[in-house]
């Protein structure tokens, strides 16, 4: 495995208050190695936030340490810190651009802070602006951009010091599903040509789907699952397995039985899985059903509705046939 | 004889009206500006050290709230009166337009600095965010954040100050700064001349009209949300 580009170790995140304390992050370890898009997924108050917030070191952590580009940023003093923080990006959901500057200058302030010289910004700032398609749209003022143009000069701003690493807390939550997609592309394409390693907090499975090489189910400040999508998935009792790829909860009948039946096409061919079904009998009737590719695996889950009598026969014949099944109902 | 030229046979008017109307122009011109020069630096303090702002420290805020709370809430014909000693060390004298600059300031900077606070609260904290992320400096954040995104809003409370700022000159009038209020009570009042009295009303209206007029073209000029 290549080294961790971002690296977090034993994080924690206590916020004393006038009650009990509240530990936003117990614990957390995690790393993304480089050019990787990594997605945070959880609740609200899971601690999503506080991650991102630690990881620039807004917040400074309670113990543990922030690693990014294999400098630890979570010791260093704070005038150190503000030239390591040009080095992450970092893509808000409400954008966060100034509304009294144009596109143009919005997306020179960062180059101001880190002392760039005006007529090397010019420059820098127009190509910024072709990378992420809003080229000629400079001297608009943000109030004149739709929210996904105003996301574009977000992510176009959050480049400007060539930074090693992106992280962007919610950055489609506020868009329709066409420009989430749009935005979405974008961002992949940026990591495909820059190189650089994403971190991606959303609450949306879609955006998961969607981008993410890996991705991590955070709750109560912990990380309970972790991992590439595509093992993921594979893991068919999971939760984030479960999320990624959904099927519908079903009405039951009087003395009926339900049955989720998962696999994967590295393991079964699908339509094995469909004659093992079919040799059920006549009783077992499929209710629901999903097959779908994610992170180049193909993946189905079937949700099987028989006679409460059945089940125990009918998961010995789904083992035999190599598929995951369990009674779910 | 047309009414304007009734107004012109007023030897008062024709005579006294001009150079009170400067004298009121005079008095709130420069203690508009020293209002804001005092007052913005307040304003910026007290944001900056309230809870969330860019310093938080909770005992500056409460000494330099409280204090600004106390010159709210004293009524300017007191407040006037009671800084007259301050006002002769500092002007030498308490008597013309020059005199009652001190009052006024004194007066409108606790108010203009709430006035800017609540401006620059208006800023979202999401902007600051976003600038310290992008590692800048307290003081770009201030200068380049902060008050440049709160400019609209300031200017709208420095239009406000401004008006203020015109009616207690009026007041100030009653112990000899001069101008069109010290004009609008020795005639119209105390000597019954309704013809000065209604002329001064007539100024104040329009250079009032014409300040927030100017103020709101130059605040919506500024605003590109
Ligand atoms: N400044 C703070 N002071 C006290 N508690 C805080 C503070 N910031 C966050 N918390 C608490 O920490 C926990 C995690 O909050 P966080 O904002 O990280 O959640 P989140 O996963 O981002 O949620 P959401 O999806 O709603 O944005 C919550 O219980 C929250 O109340
Ligand atoms: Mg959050």
């Amino acid at each position: 495995m290549p080294p961790a580009h971002i690296e977090l170790t034993a994080l924690r995140k206590v916020y004393p208050t006038r009650g009990e304390d509240v530990v936003a992050l117990d614990g957390i370890d995690l790393a993304v190695p480089r050019a990787a898009i990594h997605g945070i997924v959880g609740r609200s108050g899971a601690g999503k936030s506080t991650l991102i917030r630690c990881l620039t070191v807004l917040e400074r952590p309670t113990s543990g340490s922030v690693a990014v580009d294999g400098e630890v940023l979570s010791d260093l003093p704070e005038a150190r810190l503000r030239s390591a923080r040009r080095r992450i990006g970092m893509v808000f959901q409400h954008v966060n651009l100034l509304d009294s500057r144009t596109v143009a200058a919005n997306v020179a302030y960062p180059l101001e802070v880190a002392g760039v010289p005006r007529a090397r910004r010019a420059a820098r700032v127009a190509e910024l602006l072709d990378l992420v398609g809003l080229g000629g749209r400079g001297d608009s003022y943000p109030g004149q951009l739709s929210g996904g143009q105003k996301q574009r000069v977000g992510i176009a701003r959050a480049l400007a010091t060539e930074p090693a690493v992106l992280l962007c807390d919610e950055p489609t939550s506020a868009l329709d599903s066409a420009t989430t997609r749009q935005i979405l592309a974008l961002i992949r394409d940026l990591r495909d040509r820059l190189g650089i390693t994403v971190l991606i907090i959303t609450h949306e499975m879609a955006v998961v789907r969607e981008i993410c090489d890996s991705v991590t189910l955070l709750e109560h400040g912990r990380v309970v699952e972790s991992g590439p999508v595509g093992d993921v998935v594979a893991h068919y009792g999971s939760r984030l397995a479960r999320e990624l790829i959904p099927v519908p909860d079903l009405p039951l009948g009087d003395q009926r039985s339900l049955v989720e039946v998962a696999y994967t096409t590295d393991d079964v061919a699908t339509r094995d899985v469909l004659s093992a079904v079919a040799g059920l009998g006549a009783q077992v009737e499929i209710a629901a059903g999903t097959i779908e590719t994610l992170a180049g695996r193909r993946v189905g889950r079937l949700q099987l509705d028989l006679p409460a009598g059945e089940v125990d026969a009918a998961l010995v014949r789904l083992h035999a046939a190599g598929v995951h099944a369990e009674v779910t109902r | 004889m047309s009414w304007w030229d009734a107004l012109l046979e007023n030897d008062i008017i024709r005579e006294r009206l001009p150079l009170a109307t400067l004298e009121t122009l005079e008095m709130v011109a420069v203690s508009s500006v020293l209002t804001v020069l005092l007052g913005l630096p307040l304003g910026m303090l007290l944001h900056a050290t309230s809870p969330g702002g860019l310093t938080p420290q909770r005992t500056v805020a409460s000494v330099v709230g409280f204090v600004v709370n106390v010159g709210r809430s004293l009524p300017f014909v007191i407040l006037m009166i009671a800084v007259l000693p301050f006002t002769r060390w500092v002007v030498g004298t308490t008597l013309g337009w020059q005199a009652a600059v001190v009052p006024l300031t004194l007066g409108a900077v606790p108010f203009f600095a709430r006035l800017a606070e609540s401006a620059l609260r208006e800023v979202s904290p999401g902007k600051v965010e976003a600038a310290r992320v992008m590692g800048s400096t307290r003081g770009k954040i201030l200068g380049a954040v902060l008050v440049r995104e709160a400019l609209p809003g300031l200017v709208s409370a420095v239009t406000v100050t401004v008006v203020s700022l015109i009616s207690f000159s009026a007041m100030a009038g009653v112990i000899g700064a001069g101008g069109l209020g010290a004009l609008a009570i020795s005639y119209g009042y105390q000597r019954f001349d309704t013809a000065v009295m209604v002329a001064c009303i007539v100024v104040i209206v329009v250079v009032v009209q014409a300040i927030q007029v100017v103020g709101d073209a130059v605040a919506r000029r500024l605003d590109h949300r």
